[in-house]
């Protein structure tokens, strides 16, 4: 019943109260359940749906767009003070990440290992993938790898290295479409990536019609969490758990680890325009390097709350936001961060720049729009 | 029946030797003919249960409150054991007047309150929440894993780094909304209370519980703290505060009546005497009360005056009656007999009326309306020996005084020579209802307000019309708290509890939680509803919380394993020791009865479409849950109420009348009344509940009253073959200018009530002023109106 490699340390120290009522996981099984999949259950119509919780935002042309429970799709074409729900989304669990390369075309990605797309700027959208299918992907991928391993001319690591990759991927396949999909980046209409809990990461060329697995392609033998996939012309950064950083320099075919200094998690990575990385995660850490990832300063962000959202605005500031709602931001390359004193929301999932200038947040009371003129105010102090 | 007694003028006998005190009924002759012991024995009685009375208490029980009755009770009763914080809690919101709640001074006030509250006797201890308390915590994730303390960290001191370290558990805590505002100036106490004491086992006492808070609420207000309470408790306990205050407005009533009972005789001993025997039956009903068991609670505590006020209207009849015998030059003690054998049958039937219409209420599956019915039911009966019965014969020691008794025969003289065309010029009016034209117009007026009464009753609220407690005013310290917690706290005061019962361990399966989840989803949907909490929520948090507080795992997760680890940290409330039984919490923002019959219509189609053997959703605990409950029986209990006390008002009035046609002449009016009374409620926005049910039917038991008294005396001229106008006429100048004097009296008297600070007193005093004074009327105008269609003038009487 358990899962036969929980990497994470904190999961073992689960283990003594997993065990305790482990048999619970036994009994229910003749419940009757007539509740719909999430699945399968389209998001409905929700008369809350612009307060409920939004999990990311982003930009598609001028229009906004934000994901968040329940499958809940928000759109804004006035830059975000007014919100209304997508047309039609097929599933109801919660969806973690979207992005839209061009202003028609977007994924978004969510539990359940599901990926969603929109051909018509997110206001109706359809699944491209799920769970089972995602675990099938790297299964099938794995299987090859392995059978490569065993005739071929690999080394007993290597070969031990796939075997493993297979028996995790199998392991996939018997828990069924339990892992989330928590980032996703599409450098342009047909080249994707989605990353997920566990490692999990796929790769598509033909704008999500086919799928590929990244698990042996990203160095992440103990399959942390892999929070975010961000990229730009020249490369492209996914940051996980346990200080994992990865970053492809050849358009997503070859990913090397980055060493970092901090073994928390990273919830995001950015690359600024002079070729600064930042990196953000737990207990309120933001490094900085200046030479690509050799050495990182630590940047101070005030308190110890965890940084979950950073985007590089307009003007090449930078700004973070961190789990309590509170913005800081960096005019000086990320060398420094000020915290703004914007009354900080209940909390922040995401952040985009809007296309007039505003800022906009996403958290669990849905989205909120901060006027440029404060942006701006805020440089000149 | 014999109608002999009902002679409205006996033979004037000035002389008692001339008087046969062996005539009359055996009643009367064994009351009449032993004065003095009965006079004693009251005395007697009076003073035992002057001292009992001493004995009685105020007070108020949730459970009484409640329809016990209910199914959604009884699944809340039946499950209330497993699971805590379900229904009686007092919240104290301590806010920060100026600055935020992370300030030294604030957090040691803070503890202090929090500190004397856990000592208060009833409160349920291990589960009083606030940030002082150890089981309010934050959960926080570090490199390691979960790492959590109690909010107020250990080594605490009010330093400034410590204040940071609070804001930060604080906001970790997942509290904001729940125990701290989230603009940061107040937080809660939260402080669950048991209906028993669990030292003594004795019931709460809510009024020094509240005393006890508002010294609280003295001691550590200032002006940088102001303190906020609701909760059942308070409400109760500011309802038997105000009582005192509407003992005020008792005594003013009180000096109302008498005053115009003055006035309209002239004679003081007989006032003082009247006044005397009705006092004589709330003392008797005050000490009856304590010796059978029964206490009073803020609903009861209205019954006294009614009983006084019914008496008073009894009482100033046999007055009436005595006067107009002693004017005539009947020796008083004839006069209280003659009196005694004309009108002690009317009384009678009419006191036993009012009984049966409270004794009706006891069908009303509420505690509290059944020890009213009870209460009320006593001191009607109680009248009968007071008012019927000690009245008279009081009377007939003192008589009434002689200026007041040729006051009586003037005008009675001068209405009598004048018959024909000079009557009174009210009288005159009234009996213009006798004739076909002001007859058909007083009918066909009646049948216009009675349809559209009809139709507008039809809107008749079930419940509560105003967010707070409706028992209090809406500008009362009460409802500004109340105000104050929907304004700053997602989870409002108005909770409403679906218990979700699955096979033993099944409670946290993952099947269960998508149907918790997805109920959740469906009441999200409604107006009324500001939140929901639940293991399916919890489930959520915890997943995100397991996952390094990430919101990206908000979700429930597909993993059993993940899943059974969550409820091990599971708060208590959610679900019980045995895991078959998980409660989902709906925050409304408002009782309202729409509010609430939204929230059941949604869980009972939910459970009719997705419930199961192995998976049922309950209704309801939680103060919503059960106030939904209680709307359903109220509802139920208004109509079926109505129709007792009407089957009940029937048969006694047939009883008297002995005739179909008067039964009708005297209950259509009633009707009209009480289709009006609902209309005015919809048109006042009261709604029905436990504290207006009643009204009704007491406004029904008191006004068939005056129809009982004019009917019978107009009933026994037309027997002596006077035309129904000469028949009303006599009646009019007999009981019907007292049915005037005591239906103006009372509406006026309980009309003073609209200035009581208890909202639902006020309520009452609107709604029973306007049936004294409509049933009056009623009596006055409808009756003959009634009449002339239907109780021809012929020799024969009906039946």
């Amino acid at each position: 019943m358990m899962r036969p490699n929980l990497p994470s340390t904190r999961r073992t120290a689960l283990t003594a109260a997993i065990l305790a009522i482990a048999c619970l996981g036994g009994v229910g099984g003749a419940l009757a359940a007539p509740i719909s999949d999430l699945l399968d259950l389209p998001a409905p119509v929700n008369a809350r749906a612009v307060r409920s919780l939004q999990l990311a935002v982003t930009r598609a042309g001028d229009r906004l767009v934000a994901v968040g429970e329940h499958g809940n799709v928000l759109l804004s074409d006035d830059h975000g003070r007014n919100w209304r729900q997508a047309r039609r989304v097929p599933v109801s669990v919660a969806l973690t990440d979207v992005h839209f390369p061009t202003a028609q075309l977007g994924w978004a990605v969510g539990h359940s290992g599901v990926v969603l797309h929109s051909a018509d700027g997110g206001e109706t959208w359809a699944r491209q993938l799920d769970g089972k299918l995602a675990a099938q992907v790297v299964v099938e991928d794995a299987r090859k790898r392995a059978g490569e391993s065993e005739g071929g001319n690999l080394d007993a690591g290597n070969r031990d290295a796939a075997a493993r990759r297979l028996r995790e991927a199998e392991g996939l396949v018997a828990d069924g479409p339990d892992k989330p999909f928590l980032g996703v980046h599409f450098a342009d209409a047909e080249r994707g990536w989605v990353v997920g809990a566990y490692g999990l990461a796929l790769a598509t060329k033909d704008g999500g019609k086919s799928w590929t697995s990244l698990m042996g392609t990203i160095p992440n033998p103990r399959g942390k969490h892999l929070y975010q996939v961000r990229g730009d012309a020249n490369a492209l950064l996914v940051a996980g758990e346990q200080g994992a950083l990865f970053r492809s320099t050849d358009g997503g075919s070859a990913f090397s680890a980055l060493a970092t200094p901090y073994a928390g998690t990273w919830f995001g990575a950015l690359r600024t325009r002079s070729d600064t990385l930042l990196a953000f995660g737990l207990r309120g850490n933001a490094w900085r390097s200046a030479d690509g990832g050799a050495s990182w300063e630590r940047i101070d962000a005030g308190q110890p709350v965890t940084l979950a959202a950073g985007r590089t605005l307009a003007d090449d500031s930078i700004i973070l936001g961190d789990a309590s709602g509170r913005l800081l931001r960096s005019t000086d390359g990320g060398r420094s961060l000020v915290a703004l004193t914007v009354a900080p929301t209940s909390g922040l999932t995401g952040l985009v720049q809007a296309a007039d200038g505003a800022l906009i947040l996403s958290g669990p009371r849905g989205l909120t729009r901060i006027e440029p003129e404060f942006l701006v105010a805020e440089v000149k102090k | 029946m014999s109608h002999a007694h009902a002679m409205p003028a006996g033979v004037v006998i000035g002389d008692l030797a001339a008087f046969d005190s062996r005539s009359g009924s055996l009643g009367e002759r064994l009351l009449f003919n032993n004065r003095l012991v009965i006079v004693v024995l009251c005395l007697i009685t009076t003073l035992a249960l002057g001292y009992q009375s001493l004995g009685l208490s105020l007070n108020a029980a949730f459970e009484k409150m409640i329809p016990t009755g209910h199914p959604y009770i009884a699944n809340f009763l039946e499950n209330r054991s497993q699971l805590a914080g379900m229904g009686n809690t007092l919240r104290i919101a301590v806010e920060a007047k100026e600055g935020t709640i992370f300030d030294a001074d604030y957090l040691d006030t803070v503890r202090k309150i929090n500190d004397e509250l856990f000592l208060l006797p009833g409160v349920d201890r291990p589960y009083m929440k606030s940030l002082w308390t150890p089981a309010v915590r934050w959960t926080g994730v570090t490199e390691d894993g979960l790492d959590g303390g109690p909010v107020v960290p250990d080594d605490y001191d009010g330093s400034p780094d410590s204040l940071e370290q609070v804001r930060l558990n604080v906001e970790r805590s997942g509290e904001i909304g729940q125990l701290v505002a989230a603009n940061y100036k107040s937080s809660i106490v939260l402080v669950p209370l048991q209906e028993k004491i669990a030292e003594t086992g004795a019931r709460i006492d809510y009024a020094q519980l509240s005393e006890r808070i508002e010294e609280l609420r003295a001691k550590y207000e200032n002006d940088r703290v102001s303190i906020h309470v609701t909760g059942f408790a308070k409400v109760v306990g500011d309802l038997l505060a105000g009582l005192q205050q509407v003992m005020v407005f008792f005594a003013i009533a009180i000096a109302i009546c008498t005053a115009v009972l003055y006035w309209y005789t002239r004679c003081l001993r007989s006032t003082l005497l009247v006044v005397l025997c009705s006092m004589i039956a709330v003392v008797w009903l005050l000490g009856l009360l304590p010796t059978l068991g029964y206490e009073l609670d803020p609903y009861s505590v209205l019954v006294p005056f009614l009983v006084f006020a019914i008496g008073m209207s009894h009482g100033a009849q046999k007055m009436n009656g005595i006067m107009q015998d002693i004017g005539r030059g009947t020796h008083k003690l004839v006069a209280a007999r003659y009196t005694f054998r004309r009108l002690f049958l009317a009384g009678m039937t009419a006191l036993l009326a009012d009984a049966v219409g409270f004794a009706v209420l006891m069908v009303i599956d509420i505690q509290v309306i059944q020890d009213l019915a009870v209460t009320a039911s006593i001191g009607v009966a109680v009248l009968i020996f007071t008012n019927l019965v000690l009245l008279p014969i009081l009377l007939s020691y003192t008589g009434v005084s002689p200026v007041a008794a040729e006051r009586s025969l003037r005008a009675e003289t001068m209405e009598a020579n004048d018959s024909g065309h000079g009557k009174h010029a009210f009288w005159a009016f009234l009996d213009l209802f006798t004739q076909r034209k002001w007859a058909t117009i007083a009918v066909a007026a009646g049948v216009v307000m009675g349809v559209v009464g009809l139709a507008t009753s039809f809107q008749l609220k079930i419940g509560d019309t105003d967010p707070g407690a409706p028992e209090l005013r809406a500008d009362s310290r009460y409802n500004r708290d109340n105000a104050f917690m929907v304004a700053n706290y997602a989870a409002s005061s108005d909770v409403y509890i679906v218990m979700v019962k699955t096979p033993q361990y099944a409670c946290a399966h993952y099947d269960t939680l998508m149907s918790v989840d997805a109920l959740e989803r469906e009441l999200q949907q409604l107006p009324g509803v500001e939140a929901t909490s639940s293991l399916a929520g919890l489930a959520k948090v915890s997943h995100a919380g397991m996952n390094e507080g990430s919101l990206k795992w908000f979700e429930i997760p597909r993993s059993q394993d993940m899943l059974n680890a969550i409820i091990t940290r599971a708060p208590r409330e959610l679900f019980n020791q045995n895991c078959d039984l998980t409660t989902v919490y709906v925050y409304l923002k408002d009782h309202k009865a729409d509010t609430l019959t939204s929230v059941v219509n949604t869980v009972e189609a939910f459970a009719a479409q997705h419930g199961s053997d192995e998976i049922r959703f309950l209704n309801a605990a939680g103060n919503a849950g059960i106030e939904a409950a209680t709307n359903i029986v109220v509802r139920k209990a208004n109509v079926e109420m109505l129709f007792l006390v009407y089957a009940a008002v029937i048969i006694l009035a047939f009883i008297t009348f002995r005739s179909w046609r008067a039964v009708i002449c005297a209950v259509l009016p009633l009707m009209l009344t009480s289709v009006l009374c609902e209309a005015l409620m919809v048109w006042l926005n009261i709604g029905v509940k436990v504290a207006t049910l009643p009204v009704i039917a007491l406004g029904v038991g008191i006004g068939v009253d005056y129809a009982l008294y004019v009917m019978t005396v107009t009933l026994a001229q037309l027997k002596h073959g006077m035309s129904l106008s000469e028949a009303y006429y006599k009646a009019l100048l007999f009981t019907g200018k007292v049915v005037v004097l005591t239906g103006i009296t009372l509406g006026i008297a309980v009309a003073t009530w609209t200035f009581s600070p208890i909202k639902f007193q006020a309520d009452m005093g609107i709604l029973l002023a306007f049936m004294f004074v409509w049933n009056m009327l009623g009596a006055l105008i409808l009756l003959p109106a009634l009449g002339h269609f239907l109780l021809r003038p012929k020799k024969t009487v009906a039946i």
